[in-house]
């Protein structure tokens, strides 16, 4: 199962580090060395650990932005790689850890492959919205400034307040 | 159980964070759209997230086995409320075998659902054990937060040594008042003919030994020795042990004093454990059924405790060495402590019998010279105690693991009947 989640894995970050690399008419010289990075990290994570986790997706998501200031991106693909990213994200922790289990239940699989679907999708919904959203001019340049900084800071203080003493806190048995 | 973060949450947070600041800063929409699911699959995690609610039950079929056998054992886990993702290990001590191996499994429980695992345990070694102990991990539907911890739903699991069949043991050199199977050496009312000696006043007429008296034309009784019981010791070192993987000299300790204890409590002797070392303990001397229990009992609690502490004979109560006594000493002989102790248990006139348990195939002989040569200094230290031991008239005899329990007692046996008593 963990060999099966790691080629799954493999593929997709290889796939997303492809995409860019592939369209890309001018700086190639650029992008492909980026691209090769992010597969490389991705191989990493899977044999180093979690810890590691950010940077394949910080190197494939500079990689596309760099792409898409040289040459735009369709918002659709835009959307899809934002998917993809977190896809890929949630396989590799999925594929870590299942390190040194024995056996997996196999409704555990099912449910976790369906949601993996789902957050993908999701995902690539939330970056079309996002996309879309951001097309929209509501109250010139420095008003949409403003919402977009409270709109950030709401999220991270909500995020923060949910965080808040969670780490090794006991809660009983 | 501990609540506790994933590494994942911190990496998509900060990941979040900066693709949103960068996006802010750069007035790049893309770097939002990149990062705003990192950043709602993080709220969500964090606000769906739910302590786990589970019981734990562990059943065992029995819980009283001697070493070698099997029982069936099962791990029931019932989930109040869902749990997506469930990690469970049931680690055990390294003396009991579980058939199949306790390795990790995921499981995903819905509501009210129960699993049970069943399991095969074999008891490799006598001990008090409590298997039962689950480690556990649960997860929510995100992932991000988890709860483990170990939950103890252990059950007592005793493992009696295994006990071989003596039918010889080492006499005493005395024996006490009460009536048993061993022949004393005093003279009295009993069975074995001891003597015959003339009539005097007051004799029973049934002990006048008539055939003899035809022949010598005078009374003549005839004396016996009498059938009495006798106390029996067992001293067990507690200072030190000698091991190697799962095999050690105080197994081998444990096993003798059971098999002991065993044959000598149905010769209706009065049996006692003393474990003197860096923690003593003792059981008084007594006999009878309830005894082996007992003893067993408390043979199971036996363990090292590492001490550097002077510990004297004097520490013991008068009542657990009673007067003419057989204490029979198991120990490895590895402690100075012990040696000492058990030369003043025979200053003080006990009769006394080591069973050196044989640390030799536990030691390592040594890969360099001077290994080597602290191995061959320690065989000579060891020789020197036993020239202790044997100058002070107790018999030592080595007890090497391949060798049966009788053929030690026979050789202890064989030393006390041509040693002269002190």
């Amino acid at each position: 199962m963990r060999l099966a989640t790691a080629v799954l894995a493999c593929s997709l970050g290889v796939g997303l580090a492809a995409v860019p690399a592939l369209r890309a008419e001018r700086a190639v010289d650029v992008i492909a060395p980026l691209a090769g990075a992010g597969a490389v990290a991705v191989v990493l994570v899977l044999t180093i650990g979690v810890r590691l986790l950010p940077l394949p997706l910080l190197l494939l998501a500079a990689e596309l932005e760099l792409h898409h200031v040289l040459e735009p991106f369709p918002a659709a693909a835009l959307a899809a790689y934002a998917g993809g990213l977190l896809l890929l994200g949630e396989l590799l922790a999925w594929s870590l850890s299942l390190r040194g289990l024995e056996r997996v239940d196999r409704a555990a699989v099912v449910t976790q492959s369906v949601f993996l679907c789902a957050i993908a999708a999701g995902a690539a919904a939330l970056g079309a919205a996002v996309l879309g959203a951001s097309a929209l001019r509501l109250t010139g340049g420095l008003g949409d400034a403003a919402i977009g900084i409270t709109a950030a800071v709401l999220l991270f203080a909500s995020i923060s307040k949910l965080a808040r003493g969670s780490p090794r806190v006991p809660v009983g048995e | 159980m501990i609540r506790a973060a994933s590494p994942r949450l911190g990496s998509y947070a900060a990941l979040a964070a900066l693709g949103l600041l960068a996006g802010l800063a750069f007035g790049r929409a893309e770097l939002v759209a990149l990062a705003a699911p990192f950043a709602l699959f993080v709220l969500l995690g964090l606000a769906s997230s739910t302590e786990p609610r589970l019981r734990f039950f562990f059943a065992l079929a029995a819980d009283r086995l001697v070493e070698g056998e099997e029982t069936e054992a099962a791990l029931s886990v019932t989930a109040a409320a869902p749990v997506e993702r469930l990690d469970l290990m049931l680690p055990v001590s390294p003396h009991l075998e579980l058939t199949p191996a306790p390795a990790p499994v995921a499981i995903r429980l819905v509501r009210g659902q129960t699993r049970t695992f069943p399991v095969r345990v074999r008891c490799a070694r006598w001990g008090a054990y409590a298997p039962g102990e689950v480690v556990v991990r649960a997860y929510d539907r995100f992932g991000l937060v988890y709860h483990e911890g170990t939950v103890d739903c252990g059950v007592p699991l005793r493992v009696y040594p295994t006990r071989d069949q003596l039918h010889a043991v080492v006499r005493p050199r005395e024996t006490q008042v009460f009536a048993g199977d061993e022949v004393a050496r005093v003279k009295g009312d009993g069975i074995e003919f001891a003597d015959i000696r003339p009539f005097a006043y007051g004799d029973q007429i049934r002990r006048i030994n008539w055939r003899a008296s035809a022949r010598q034309q005078k009374l003549f009784v005839t004396e016996r020795h009498p059938e009495r019981n006798a106390d029996i010791v067992l001293f067990l070192d507690g200072f030190s042990e000698v091991r190697r993987g799962g095999q050690g000299t105080l197994d081998t300790t444990v096993r003798a004093a059971a098999s002991l204890a065993d044959a000598y409590l149905s010769r209706r002797d009065r049996v006692g454990v003393i474990t003197f070392g860096g923690r003593v303990s003792w059981l008084l001397p007594s006999m009878g059924d309830r005894q082996i229990y007992r003893i067993v009992e408390s043979l199971l609690d036996t363990e090292i405790a590492q001490s550097h502490v002077w510990r004297r004979i004097d520490l013991l109560p008068p009542r657990t060495l009673p007067p003419r006594a057989l204490v029979i000493a198991f120990s490895p002989l590895t402690d100075w402590r012990l040696t000492e102790a058990l030369l003043d248990l025979r200053g003080r006139g006990f009769d006394l019998a080591v069973v050196e348990i044989s640390p030799l195939p536990y030691a390592d002989r040594g890969s360099d010279d001077p290994e080597r040569l602290a191995y061959r200094l320690w065989l000579l230290w060891r020789e020197a105690v036993r020239f202790r031991f044997a100058r002070s008239g107790v018999p030592v005899v080595e007890w090497r693991e391949d060798v049966p329990l009788a053929t030690v007692l026979e050789e202890v046996i064989a030393y006390r009947r041509s040693a002269r008593p002190a």
